[in-house]
């Protein structure tokens, strides 16, 4: 019955969106197809970077993370709620305007304008696993959900899942993806208050659900500081300074109407904070439930799967069958933005700069839609095929903190920095990260391990800033027009 | 004569009423977000989710709603 309403549902939206990306199908230039012609307003930022922002694993998996750890599992949202506002006030605005300047779509726009056009290729590959990485990750999310809650075989789900955001995608581009996305947050909104609506009643109201959390969890699950501190400095990490050079977040800062929205919808956004604290706090009252015998799951349940039974073996039919399509909102809107960030990266970064601008406007926006092709077909094979995706999205991070994090913030701050010295910190604090993640996952099982006391971050990020600063003082410097090009100080504030 | 911009109009750009109003919830609730979450307590982080968000998903669907259909005139003609 759950299914049958999640079907109704669900194909109702997929007519909406399919419809969106062919009414936004004539588009004008790739300005306009990959980054919405820079015009993203507020409202339209604020919504579609919270569907965005919060995907499955947002959802399935911070309700597990409540499950089974508690309050401390908080901190994964806790420290990203501090990084993209800290983005937000100190680079968002200076990142509009730079962009506006210099037609640049890509964080790899932003250091090649720095340290030459020698650094485009390496930054553009580190960057363009993660969207990949994620996208297969939703695509594969898809396919569980379609196979739980619909009753699809998984392959299937992938299928018609990565099916149905491709077709709005690659027809309408950036303004179709963005639209679809507010549309998805505001039912994945409207599902998140519902589920807590739910686990509150289930737990007899407000003050029952308080009482019940606190006389029968375990108190290391209501305290936030029984968290391992090594895992903290990771999470510190990859859930937070990665914020600063997230390729993803520099090309929502390129895309929004003006310098001023950029910095006022990544400042908002912060609020996504709260939202992904329903799904923890869920967690932790659905365990109480479970503790107190008041709703009944099998014994030894996956935390992931916790979300999934309790939306389509517990609560009513209808309700299960919005939740799974406000589930299924919720990963299609992750998987439609990090497909058209892949999607800028490879037409922007690899195709036209080596086709060196030959084309003409109208070739260039089908090879931006074959770049969307190819991202999806690159998604959906890792979803298919590879079975460490998760540890493969680990890796890519990794990579991409140890490798971009001290070239990008030398272009802005470090004037001395030179262009080899960029290249050579980059390669060797990625090449360091990805062989300590293979080391880690060889001999502790997990790519996110520690080897020696540290993770593969921490021995990227330190080899990179060693090469950085050495290489700094005995190579070439860049023309001064280069070293001012990026600096924090000389960009303005806004436009005018 | 120009006019010097204070550092706030800097910041936040020119402030309305609602834009000020705004503004000051979205610091009030970062500021109890963080600190439930320091003083552990789940149950005032239940009551902050509770009271807050409603609000804030009904603002984004009537500034979305706003926004898209502005979009929809200009692109749909």
């Amino acid at each position: 019955m759950t299914a049958a309403y999640a079907w109704a549902f669900a194909l109702g939206l997929f007519v909406l969106f399919t419809w969106l990306g062919i009414k936004f199908s004539r588009v004008e230039n790739t300005g306009d197809f990959l980054l919405m012609g820079r015009s993203v307003g507020f409202w339209l930022f604020f919504g579609a970077y919270t569907g965005a922002a919060i995907g499955g694993a947002s959802v399935a998996g911070f309700t597990g993370y409540g499950w089974s750890q508690g309050y401390s599992a908080m901190w994964l949202i806790a420290v990203s709620g501090i990084t993209v506002p800290a983005f937000a006030f100190f680079f968002a605005k200076k990142i509009n305007v730079f962009g506006r300047k210099h037609g640049a779509y890509t964080l790899s726009d932003f250091l090649a304008r720095r340290f030459g056009e020698e650094i485009r290729i390496p930054t553009s590959l580190i960057s363009y696993l993660r969207p990949v990485f994620i996208s297969g990750l939703q695509f594969l999310a898809l396919g569980l959900v379609f196979q739980v809650g619909f009753g699809l075989n998984l392959k299937l789900g992938i299928l018609l899942g990565a099916g149905v955001v491709l077709l709005y995608t690659i027809t309408g581009g950036q303004l179709s993806a963005i639209t679809s996305q507010w549309f998805q947050s505001v039912i994945q909104g409207g599902g998140m208050l519902l589920f807590l609506y739910l686990v509150v009643k289930y737990n007899g109201g407000i003050s029952s659900s308080v009482h019940r959390m606190y006389s029968v969890l375990p108190s290391h699950m209501l305290s936030a500081w029984s968290m391992d501190l090594s895992i903290l400095s990771l999470w510190i990490i990859s859930m937070g300074l990665f914020y600063l050079v997230d390729p993803w977040l520099f090309q929502w800062a390129y895309m929004a109407r003006s310098a001023q929205t950029s910095f006022d919808a990544l400042v908002a956004v912060s609020l996504s904070s709260p939202w992904g604290a329903i799904s923890f706090l869920g967690g932790m009252l659905l365990s109480a439930a479970a503790r107190s015998g008041v709703l009944s799951f099998p014994a030894g349940i996956s935390p992931d799967q916790v979300y999934l039974h309790f939306i389509s073996k517990i609560i009513p039919p209808a309700a299960g069958g919005f939740l799974l399509v406000a589930f299924l909102m919720t990963v299609m809107s992750c998987a439609s933005s990090f497909l058209m960030t892949g999607a800028t990266l490879l037409f922007n970064d690899v195709i036209e700069k080596s086709l060196k601008n030959t084309l003409s406007e109208g070739r260039k926006i089908l090879l931006s839609r074959v770049s969307v092709l190819i991202t999806a077909v690159l998604g959906v094979a890792s979803a298919l095929w590879i079975p460490f995706l998760i540890p493969l999205w680990i890796m890519g991070q990794a990579l991409a903190i140890a490798g971009l994090l001290v070239p990008v913030g030398a272009a802005w701050f470090w004037r001395r920095a030179t262009p080899r010295a960029a290249l050579y910190s980059l390669a060797s604090g990625a090449s360091v990260a990805f062989l300590w993640s293979l080391v880690a996952w060889w001999k502790r099982g997990d790519p996110n391990g520690f080897v020696l006391g540290l993770h593969a971050v921490h021995a990227g990020l330190a080899v990179s800033l060693l090469a950085m600063v050495l290489a700094s003082l005995i190579t070439p410097r860049a023309s001064e027009e280069m070293e001012r090009a990026t600096l924090w100080r000389e960009i303005p504030w806004s436009e005018e | 004569m120009e006019r010097r911009m204070s550092l706030i109009e800097k910041t936040f750009g020119r402030l309305t009423p609602i834009k000020g109003a705004a503004w000051i919830f979205v610091f009030i609730l970062f500021v109890l977000f963080y600190i439930f979450f320091f003083v552990s307590s789940p149950a005032l982080m239940l009551y902050l989710v509770v009271l807050t968000l409603p609000p804030i998903w009904i603002a984004t669907i009537i500034g979305g709603t706003l926004e898209m259909a502005k979009i929809f005139k200009r692109r749909l003609k």
